[in-house]
């Protein structure tokens, strides 16, 4: 079983494999390996990628594009976000976004990633004749612990088991080949749809090591569209237009925008207005944005400690890149010229397939490589006055464990409440909010002679968990969490049993009805076998072959196709002797001076082929 | 040390008999994590060789088709090997580990500082007062005198002589005197 | 006789390696198998073929680059020998479909069957 990596971006999504020794995206049946994350809720069934995105103008409140933005984030901080794509977003939760639907229940941003997710799984088992292992997905480096959450979270929903989350410039710098270098320090500038990371990394003896990482969750090409919308409305005279001339007006703002990657003018058609955009008013527009970027690669490199001319190279991902004021800038403040040699949409969903590849521990692509990444901001505690205490620092490299003890404060006090936070700033309100850790169970003692010790460990996919342990009794306090945003086990798991529920043409409800089906012609051979030869059985062999057929028989009607094929499989494996043995049996006979042609009856062969099978070795198995 | 899978003896962090990762075990000093002597004076480069040497043998990527119980533990032996290296190249945490055994101040801001040192730092403050500047010049220059005795006592250590007992105390003057810089320049 | 691959089937086949971006692999078929459950067919691609296996090339006359080169290794051939390889798109599992004389009747992928 393969693992894939999966790149889960804002405007597009990939995924790809390494085959025949190198990392491949896979394709779609128009031979492109993006998938446009564009999901439209139609009646009764979903449409994924391309004709969601194409046909969003016709359909603006039922289909949904750049949920990345609003993964893992608290709605009150969406409110802008969702005005901008006019979504409408319940405000009775608080924990989580979620967005109305016409004519159906509402859906939160994980469970339309997790839409998306299914169409990349379904193109992996169709080309790899079977599930994958597992998936490597990547997250922008400078999501908190709740957007990575999220990511997860729909990868569950989307029947995914996640490897590792890996950070996209990380995977880009794996892709780029970086690794055949012996040593060096390379910055990767990622400028997505909707997000922008820049990560320095030392390559050193095959040990990619992140140094630095900064960035924005919220800036990316989309404000590029944005920009220029605004524009083209006001030249063109017109007013904000309703829901349905939005969306076209994003997507003939999108198109001209590329053109103006290689011409010098385009031209944008709205509500019959035609205004002509020239490659200096689109440069002055989005100049604001693409500076907004240059305060996070000083960041990153003040954090690494190094000034930029100790860059080797410099590499770009993403989309936004190909915009040439993006590349002009980005020269001038590394002072050198940009890598361009790999396909900017493809290089993290590449990087992610190797690391995939690497993680099954019997990769050909190399023996020795090692990627060391960074928690991107800090993990902080209130404290006394509103203020953080930072526990673990950011770029630290991560898995990464801290320890704090604390005590009580009264006498007989059973639980001690944590509140965890992430972010940089001094008071605790401005930074993200993780959740409130509450450790109960604690010994009845005086006040202050507890000693808990809380351990924090943040681990390889840059989540956060959290231990404790009271230092004289040794109990181990239960720890409580209410995250504060996010979606609880239970609610997952509805989504998981709606996912499956609502899949006629889904690729998982036909793998059961196949499953069932195998296993029930196995079992039927099976007794059909013990029939006819019940007598080739040794002792103690009939017992372990019901048990198995019993297991599996209490399977078969229920939705668990691993167990089903596990069952199987078994089934096959604990009959194998026997059905050696019958093998054995019918060619002794034959070999004993019977006619060929009538043992090749009874095996239910045709005579010339019975006469060729004597030749071959009895079992089958190769 | 016995591997929990197979029986074999044990010496390292994955067992020779049948590759399983074995338990980070109650000490991770970190010098012996690191592979490095046990000094105040340190060769950063090694300090990184030591480390990466040691990624590769126990970090996660390494043990992610590998039983549960592994991963967890390379979690741990992962997490305790990037502190290790934290520690390692700083200093004055370097410096507190030997002197101490930990890395961290004991008490939360450090040992007592000696009253005649308090006294010389409210002298400072008393010339700042007049000529302003003075205090953090000063303190600039303690702060050199201060590192240059700390790495005198650790050469003496280091080759046999003398002990490791004022070096508690200097820390906690370094990190007072440090920290006026500090407050001077914000 | 070999063994025949339809056209419908090469054609899937050449889409499949498009989309893995593998044009110059091989297409395997072949039995696994041999408990209790009989044998079953199976498909993959392969980056290279064993010096054993046997090699069939399927594919239009006019156009030699859009031929198929398929593998069966020595024992499965055995048991394949004239076989006809379909496919049809709403089948079980790959779509495969497998008409063997042997079997006495037609399998998909994956599905047992005895001989």
């Amino acid at each position: 079983m393969a693992n894939i990596g999966i790149d889960l971006g804002t405007t597009n999504s990939l995924v790809a494999v390494v085959m025949s020794g190198k990392a491949r995206c896979l394709l779609d049946e128009t031979a492109s390996p993006l998938l446009p994350s564009a999901v439209r809720y139609d009646d009764g069934s979903v449409v994924v990628g391309r004709d969601a995105r194409d046909q969003a103008a016709a359909h603006p409140a039922r289909t949904f594009t750049s949920v990345k933005r609003f993964m893992g984030r608290a709605p009150a901080d969406c409110v802008a976000d969702a005005a901008l794509f006019r979504y409408t977003m319940d405000e009775s939760e608080e924990r989580f976004v979620r967005f109305a639907v016409p004519g159906r229940a509402p859906v939160t941003p994980v469970e339309v990633s997790a839409e998306v997710l299914k169409v990349l799984r379904a193109r992996a088992i169709e080309c790899l004749f079977g599930e994958p292992g597992g998936a490597v997905i990547t997250v922008p480096a400078y999501f908190d612990d709740a957007q990575r959450q999220a990511t997860k979270d729909a990868a569950r929903i989307a029947g995914l088991e996640v490897l590792r989350l890996l950070n996209e410039p990380t995977a880009a710098a794996i892709a780029y080949g970086l690794d055949k270098r012996e040593h060096g320090v390379f910055a990767v500038y990622d400028l997505g749809g909707g997000t922008f990371d820049v990560s320095i990394l030392e390559l050193n003896d095959g040990i990619f090591q992140v140094l630095a990482t900064a960035g924005d969750t919220h800036l990316g090409g989309d404000d590029f569209d944005r920009a220029l919308g605004e524009h083209v409305l006001t030249k063109a005279g017109l007013d904000r237009r309703d829901d349905a001339d939005h969306r076209e007006l994003l997507l003939a703002v999108e198109a001209a925008k590329r053109r103006l990657s290689d011409a010098e003018e385009a031209t944008v058609t709205v509500a019959g207005a035609t205004v002509t955009v020239t490659r200096a008013d689109f440069d002055a527009l989005i100049r604001p944005t693409v500076e907004r970027t240059g305060a996070a690669c000083r960041q990153a490199l003040s954090d690494a400690k190094l000034t930029a001319d100790k860059i080797d190279a410099i590499v770009l991902v993403g989309g936004s890149t190909r915009v040439p004021l993006v590349r002009t800038y980005v020269g001038a403040l590394f002072g050198r010229a940009p890598y361009t040699d790999l396909d900017p949409d493809q290089v993290v969903a590449l990087g992610a397939a190797m690391q995939a590849d690497i993680l099954t521990g019997s990769s050909q692509l190399s023996d020795d490589l090692l990627l060391l990444d960074v928690i991107p901001l800090s993990l902080g505690l209130e404290v006394m006055g509103g203020v953080v205490e930072k526990f673990i620092p950011r770029c630290s490299t991560i898995p990464f464990s801290a320890s704090q003890s604390f005590t009580t404060h009264v006498d007989n006090q059973t639980a001690l409440d944590l509140h965890i936070v992430q972010g940089d700033r001094e008071l605790a309100r401005d930074n993200r909010s993780l959740g409130r850790f509450t450790l109960r169970g604690l010994p009845l003692l005086p006040a202050g002679i507890p000693r808990i010790r809380v351990e924090f460990l943040v681990d390889a996919d840059g989540i956060l968990t959290v231990s404790a342990k009271e230092e004289h009794t040794g109990i181990e306090s239960r720890i409580e969490v209410k995250p504060s945003y996010g979606l609880s086990d239970d609610e997952i798991e509805r989504m998981l049993e709606d996912s499956i529920d609502n899949a006629e043409t889904d690729v998982d409800v036909r793998l059961l009805i196949e499953a069932r089906v195998e296993a029930d012609g196995i079992l039927t051979a099976v007794q059909k076998a013990l029939g006819v030869d019940g007598g080739l059985l040794v002792p103690g062999e009939k017992e372990v072959i019901d048990a198995v057929v019993n297991a599996l028989t209490a399977a078969l009607p229920n939705d668990d196709r691993k167990r089903i094929a596990d069952l199987a499989h078994k089934l096959d494996e604990v009959t194998a002797p026997f059905a050696q043995r019958r093998i054995e049996r019918d060619l002794t006979l034959a070999l004993s001076g019977r006619d060929a042609g009538e043992v090749g009856k009874q095996l239910g062969l045709k005579d010339s082929v019975a006469r060729g099978t004597l030749d071959h070795t009895p079992g089958g198995k190769h | 040390m016995i591997c929990y899978s197979c029986n074999e003896a044990v010496r390292g962090p994955v067992c020779v008999g049948c590759s399983a990762l074995q338990p980070p075990g109650l000490a991770l000093d970190p010098f012996v994590l690191l592979g490095v002597p046990r000094r105040f004076h340190l060769d950063g480069a090694k300090i990184d060789e030591g480390y990466r040497s040691m990624a590769k043998r126990v970090h996660p990527d390494k043990f992610a088709a590998r039983p549960a119980v592994e991963r967890r533990m390379s979690l741990q032996w992962t997490a305790s090997l990037n502190e290790a290296r934290r520690v390692l190249k700083d200093p004055d945490k370097r410096a507190r580990l030997l002197a101490t055994g930990q890395a961290e101040p004991r008490e939360k801001g450090g040992p007592k500082l000696d009253p005649a040192f308090l006294a010389e730092i409210f002298d400072w403050r008393e010339q700042d007062e007049e000529s302003p500047g003075a205090l953090s010049d000063l303190a600039r220059v303690r702060e050199g005198d201060l590192r240059a005795e700390l790495d005198t006592i650790f050469t003496a250590w280091e080759s046999g002589a003398g002990d490791l007992t004022l070096v508690e105390d200097r820390l906690a003057r370094l990190k007072y005197v440090t920290g006026l810089v500090r407050e001077h320049v914000s | 006789m070999a063994i025949e691959v339809s056209e419908r089937a090469v054609s899937r086949i050449k889409e499949l390696a498009m989309k893995r971006q593998t044009p110059d692999a091989f297409f395997r078929i072949g039995i696994r198998g041999g408990g209790c459950s009989g044998l079953s067919y199976f498909v993959d691609f392969a980056e290279t073929a064993d010096p054993k296996d046997k090699v069939f090339e399927f594919g239009p006359a006019d156009a030699p680059d859009a031929k198929v080169k398929v593998l069966i290794d020595r024992k499965s051939y055995l048991f394949l020998n004239g076989t006809q390889v379909d496919w049809k798109s709403e089948l079980m599992k790959t779509g495969f479909e497998f008409h063997n004389p042997l079997a006495g009747r037609t399998c998909s992928c994956g599905e047992s069957f005895s001989v």
